[in-house]
Formats: structure tokens, C-alpha cells, sequence
């Protein structure tokens, strides 16, 4: 469904140039839940804005369904792909009704040009994630956060999107809604048959949630794969210890964490070869060099290893 | 005797128009060199009763805190102004979940941290300083001289959270209070602090009283736990007895909806109650699986082999 060729971004600062994407390519097919995972500042919130059209592309393309978009987007183009951000307090405009927040997207589009004649499409979409007509006069305030993350998916859902991007949408929320917010997300897509974009640094819920995973780092792909493939058999250093970071289920289980410190190298001056290897605890001279991809099937890595030094078993199950 | 002992602790605020009762008869103890985890979503009060310890709350909420906290067998609760203030820092140092805000934005790092000294001890600038670059190579700030004159920005949100638990060890508190102090960081860097966080507690005989909403933290971190729901601790127990055998319904319920294993979670239907209208009897009856006629009566704490449990299935 959309195919990104050596997607990159940098950012003027300054005198500085900050690389915040270079040259990422990966594909999401329909119906699929891809997940991108990275630490903060691996560059992810950035390849959202890229492909929403929110910043301009430095190089490379985007190819949505066999054409390619351009920075500037069709009403339609820009109906297609659909955002969920992680602080639903701060994506509702705090003055304005959900019956408000709600209409603006479909008269921005000019699909309804009154309240009255899209109020069907509305009250459809709301019964989507559980509400009724009685949300559509109150302002944003009066919802808890787990509320209104669900009215921020329903209005993203307005416009029919193919594709629907969601930023971080758990990280704001307690645990228990975080269960329910992903059970919603699973029923949705289902149901409407999404195609989604999963935005996130929790491998925890990456697991139990997306068919595939990207892992990106400074700006890069490391890794990418079948989510279960990708969990059980890691390449690349940086996933294992990605996956090693990840709190044990109990307390008999002792975990070993690999430590890589929690100093990101500056992305104004991102390391020669792989990016990974000021970090990295298998690191050798070659690794300043441009490193290959190496591929088994769909699952893609790019590090110098064949396999890891040590197969660590960390997942009981 | 423990370190630290609450009992009953209440915490209420006078809003305008009505009494809210945020903490409700709260007690607990904690061992010298332990660590005890208040877990609960929020809303339960976790934070609440953490700050009612040293009698934290903002003045602004207009509070009543009642009830004994025992530190060393002297009632804080019971000092003076003065006494109290000595106490914070001193003897109990706290870190936020928030460690941006938590630190100045126009003093620089060294600074912030040498006024602790300055202000608490007798100690000559020299002997501060180094005792401020001491306290910054043990979170493991490497280059901690040059940092002195870093500003808050220039520090990653993990750095940031070392030099906040630097600045609450400089006067080596016998009892350390984390706020919820890993949620607002990467997985890696949660890792590494947590790991901080033990070691230092090994070396100095420390306790910890860590506040969170994350059992994957509890079952690294744990000892004992004591789960709270809606104002009250309804469940106290031994770490491992609690993965192994939850007993109270929610406890069940707040398992249930982790992210583990790869099947999806299964989540608690309803949300937390309001304090301000909280249900009569057992305050999680309105979403429980298991509510039978005697939910609606005020439960108490009933012990059992391994814990205690503020369910009526276990009278």
C-alpha cells in the first residue's frame, strides 16, 4: 500500500544540518500493522510528518498505492493518510465542542457543508469506539484521557483514511486503558480494514500488536522483520538489546540487560558506517565502513555479523 | 523495627464546595536496605500518599494530613515546620517522575546541586565541589567536572534523571522516594537507572519506596508491594506471592491487562472512580467480575498466610 524509497529529512539549524532521517526504506502492504520502533530521537515522529506531508521531503519517495506523493497533496491524498499523536489533551482544541472537533474535517474536505447533514457520518463514527450523541456537546475537559485518545482515533477515522499513523497513542495512558485502547485499535482494524502505522518505544506492546517490525536508530534502519521472527531470532545488536531492556514478566526472572549506556551519538554528526557501533559491544574496526544489507526472506539487517556472538535467551515464551 | 512505619495515614482537601478524601487510612512499614512498591493507575492516590509523607502537598490544595509516619520511631507528622524541613533531603530524599521540571532552567547543573551542601552542611566550597563531582560519577556521569557547568537543557532526559538521583543521595538518605522515576524515559535508559537505583541501594543499606504504575518495574525492582485502588491500599503482599497468586479482584484484573506473552491484554472494563464520588463499601465492586452482597459494606484489611487483602472473599 505504500512503498518509501530513501526517505530522508534534514534540518537546518543554525549553521548545523541535523540529519533527522537518512535514506530509511520499508514498505506497509494492506491491512498490515507495521510497527516502528526506536529510542527517542531515532528519527521516527519525523517519517509520520514525512508521510502526512507535515515536513518537506530533503529526498527520496513516497509511493501510496502505485503513486507516487508529492510534498504538495490533493484533498484527496491528504484524506488517505490519517494521524493518532500520543497527548490527546493536546491534539483537541480545548475551546471547541467534540461536535466541533468533529465537523471541522469533513468541511475543511467540504464533504458536508452543514452540522446537520454530517451529523449521520459523525454519530457513525463515534459508535465506532463506544459513544453517542451525548459527547458531541461537551468540550474536551470533560473526557479522561483514555476518552479522549478514543474520540482522537474516532475523528482520524472520519475521513476514511487507508492509512492511519499512530504516534506514541499509548505512552500518555495508565496500563489498563492502554489494554483497552489496543483492543479498540485490533476491533478497528478489523472491522474497517486499517491499515496501520505504529509509532512506538515499547517493544512490549509491539509484540503482542504488529505483524512486522522496523527498528530504526539515528536516522537508520537496523533491522526489520515478522514481528515473532524479529522477537525470537534477533541480527542486529541493537534489537537484542532493545529486546534485553525489556522489564522481566516476574520476579523470579532475573534479566540481563545489555549495556549500551544511554548516550545517542548527535545527529548533527552521526557516525561513519553503522551508527550503532559508538554503542554497540561487538564493535570492530569495519564497522566505520558502509555496511550491506544482508537479507533471510523478508527479514533485513544491516550489521557486519552474520549472527550475534551469543544467542541470549531472554523470552520465556 | 522498620525503617519507615504509616499508619492510617489520610490525606483530605478542602476544595471549595466539598471534602475530598485522597488518601484513606493508609498503613504500611519498610525495612532499612528494602524496597516496596506502591503500584495502583492513576488516580489511585499513590502519588498523593507519598507526598502526604513529608507533607509535600501543595498549599494551594488546601490539605489535612493525618495519621503517623514513622521514621526511625520520630512521627513526622508530628515536627515542627522546621524539624520537617531538616527531614526532606536529609534523612528522605525524593526524585520526580518529571526530572525537567523538577530542576532549575537558568542554573547550571553544579549549582543546583552544590546549594544542597551549601545550605545543609558546613563544608568549604572546595570540599563541596568535590563532593558534588563524587556524587555525579557514582550515577555514572562520565566527565562530571565539565558537567558542573551544563545547564538542564544540554542533558538528555536520562542524564537528567542521574543528576536528580545525585542530588537526593548527596546527604545520603537513609530512605529514598521515586516517584514513578523510569516513565517518562526510553526502555534502555529505563534499564540502566533501574540497575542505578539497585546498586546504589546495595552499597548504602538504602530503602526505597518506588511509586508506579509499570509491573514489569515492580517484578525487576520489589521486594514487597502494596496495591492501591481508588484512596486505598487493597492489597499488601510479598512480591513473588503476589505474581504468583493475586488475591484481590483488581489485583487479578491489573495483571490481566499487562502486555506480556504475545496475546493481546485484556483490559479492566470502566475507569477508576473520582475521589470525589466514590462508591459505597468496596470502591472497585462497580467493575468487578466477582461482587457479591456484602461488596457494597465497607470492607477492612483481612489477613491471610502471605498478605493482606481488603476483599470480602477473604473474610
Amino acid at each position: 500500500m505504500i512503498e518509501v524509497e530513501n526517505l530522508t529529512k534534514y534540518f537546518k539549524v543554525g549553521t548545523q544540518v541535523l540529519q533527522a532521517v537518512r535514506g530509511v526504506d520499508f514498505t506497509v502492504n494492506k491491512g498490515e500493522t507495521v510497527a516502528i520502533v526506536g529510542e527517542s530521537g531515532s528519527g521516527k515522529s519525523t517519517i509520520a510528518n514525512l508521510l502526512l506531508a507535515l515536513e518537506d521531503l530533503t529526498a527520496g519517495k513516497i509511493i501510496f498505492e502505485g503513486r507516487p506523493l508529492t510534498d504538495k497533496r490533493t484533498r484527496e491524498e491528504k484524506r488517505e493518510i490519517q494521524i493518532v499523536f500520543q497527548d490527546p489533551h493536546s491534539s483537541f482544541n480545548p475551546r471547541m465542542k467534540i461536535k466541533e472537533a468533529f465537523f471541522e474535517p469533513l468541511y475543511v474536505q467540504e464533504i458536508y457543508k452543514t452540522f446537520s447533514e454530517a451529523k449521520p457520518k459523525i454519530l457513525e463514527t463515534l459508535s465506532l469506539i463506544g459513544m453517542g450523541e451525548e459527547a458531541l456537546e461537551r468540550y474536551p475537559h470533560a473526557f479522561s484521557g483514555g476518552q479522549l485518545q478514543r474520540l482522537a482515533i474516532a475523528r482520524a477515522l472520519l475521513l476514511n483514511p487507508k492509512l492511519l499513523i499512530l504516534d506514541e497513542p499509548l505512552s500518555s495512558l495508565d496500563i489498563s486503558l492502554q489494554a483497552q485502547i489496543v483492543q479498540l485499535l485490533d476491533q478497528l482494524k478489523k472491522q474497517l480494514n486499517l491499515t496501520l502505522l505504529f509509532i512506538t518505544h515499547d517493544l512490549q506492546i509491539v509484540r503482542t500488536f504488529a505483524d512486522r517490525v522496523v527498528v530504526l536508530y539515528l536516522g537508520k534502519v537496523m533491522e526489520m522483520g515478522e514481528t515473532k521472527t524479529l522477537f525470537q531470532h534477533p541480527r542486529h545488536p541493537y534489537t537484542e538489546a532493545l529486546l534485553s531492556s525489556i522489564p522481566p514478566q516476574n520476579p523470579w526472572e532475573k534479566r540481563d540487560p545489555i549495556p549500551i549506556g544511554d548516550q545517542l551519538p548527535s545527529p548533527f554528526d552521526p557516525p561513519s558506517g553503522c551508527p550503532f557501533r559508538t554503542r554497540c559491544p561487538y564493535v570492530m574496526p569495519v564497522c566505520s565502513n558502509p555496511i550491506p544489507e544482508k537479507k533471510e526472506g523478508s527479514h533485513s539487517w544491516w550489521c557486519i555479523l552474520d549472527q550475534l556472538p551469543e544467542v541470549r535467551h531472554w523470552l520465556s515464551n | 523495627m522498620p525503617l519507615l512505619e504509616v499508619k492510617d495515614l489520610s490525606t483530605i482537601l478542602f476544595a471549595t464546595d466539598k471534602k475530598i478524601e485522597v488518601v484513606d487510612k493508609l498503613s504500611f512499614s519498610l525495612d532499612k536496605g528494602k524496597t516496596l512498591a506502591i503500584v495502583g493507575e492513576s488516580g489511585s492516590g499513590k502519588t498523593m500518599a507519598a507526598l502526604s509523607l513529608l507533607k509535600l502537598i501543595p498549599k494551594e490544595l488546601n490539605s489535612k494530613i493525618t495519621g503517623h509516619v514513622f521514621l526511625d520511631s520520630t512521627d513526622l507528622l508530628a515536627l515542627s515546620p522546621q524539624d520537617l524541613r531538616k527531614v526532606r533531603g536529609e534523612r528522605v530524599g525524593f526524585i520526580y517522575q518529571n526530572p525537567k521540571r523538577a530542576l532549575n532552567p537558568v542554573f547550571s547543573i553544579g549549582n543546583q546541586l552544590k546549594e544542597v551542601l551549601y545550605y545543609r552542611t558546613n563544608l568549604d566550597e572546595e570540599t563541596i565541589e568535590k563532593e558534588v563531582i563524587k556524587a555525579l560519577e557514582k550515577v555514572g556521569i562520565a566527565s562530571a567536572k565539565e558537567h558542573l557547568s551544563s545547564y538542564p537543557h544540554q542533558l538528555s532526559g536520562g542524564m537528567i534523571q542521574r543528576v536528580m538521583i545525585a542530588m537526593a543521595l548527596l546527604l545520603k538518605p537513609k530512605l529514598l522516594i521515586a516517584d514513578e522515576p523510569t516513565t517518562a524515559l526510553d526502555v534502555t535508559t529505563q534499564a540502566s537507572i533501574l540497575k542505578l537505583l539497585r546498586e546504589l541501594q546495595e552499597e548504602e543499606g538504602m530503602a526505597l519506596l518506588l511509586i508506579t504504575h509499570d509491573m514489569g518495574v515492580v517484578a525487576e525492582m520489589a521486594h514487597d508491594v502494596l496495591v492501591m485502588y481508588a484512596t486505598q491500599g487493597i492489597e499488601k503482599s510479598e512480591v513473588n506471592h503476589l505474581f504468583k497468586r493475586p488475591l484481590h479482584p483488581y489485583t487479578e484484573a491489573l495483571f490481566q491487562s499487562r502486555f506480556v506473552g504475545t496475546g493481546l491484554p485484556k483490559p479492566i472494563p470502566g475507569t477508576v472512580p473520582s475521589p470525589r464520588h466514590l462508591p459505597k463499601g468496596c470502591h472497585f465492586a462497580p467493575r468487578c467480575p466477582k461482587r457479591f452482597a456484602l461488596c457494597d459494606q465497607e470492607v477492612p484489611m483481612f489477613h491471610t498466610e502471605n498478605s493482606e487483602v481488603r476483599c470480602w472473599l477473604y473474610e
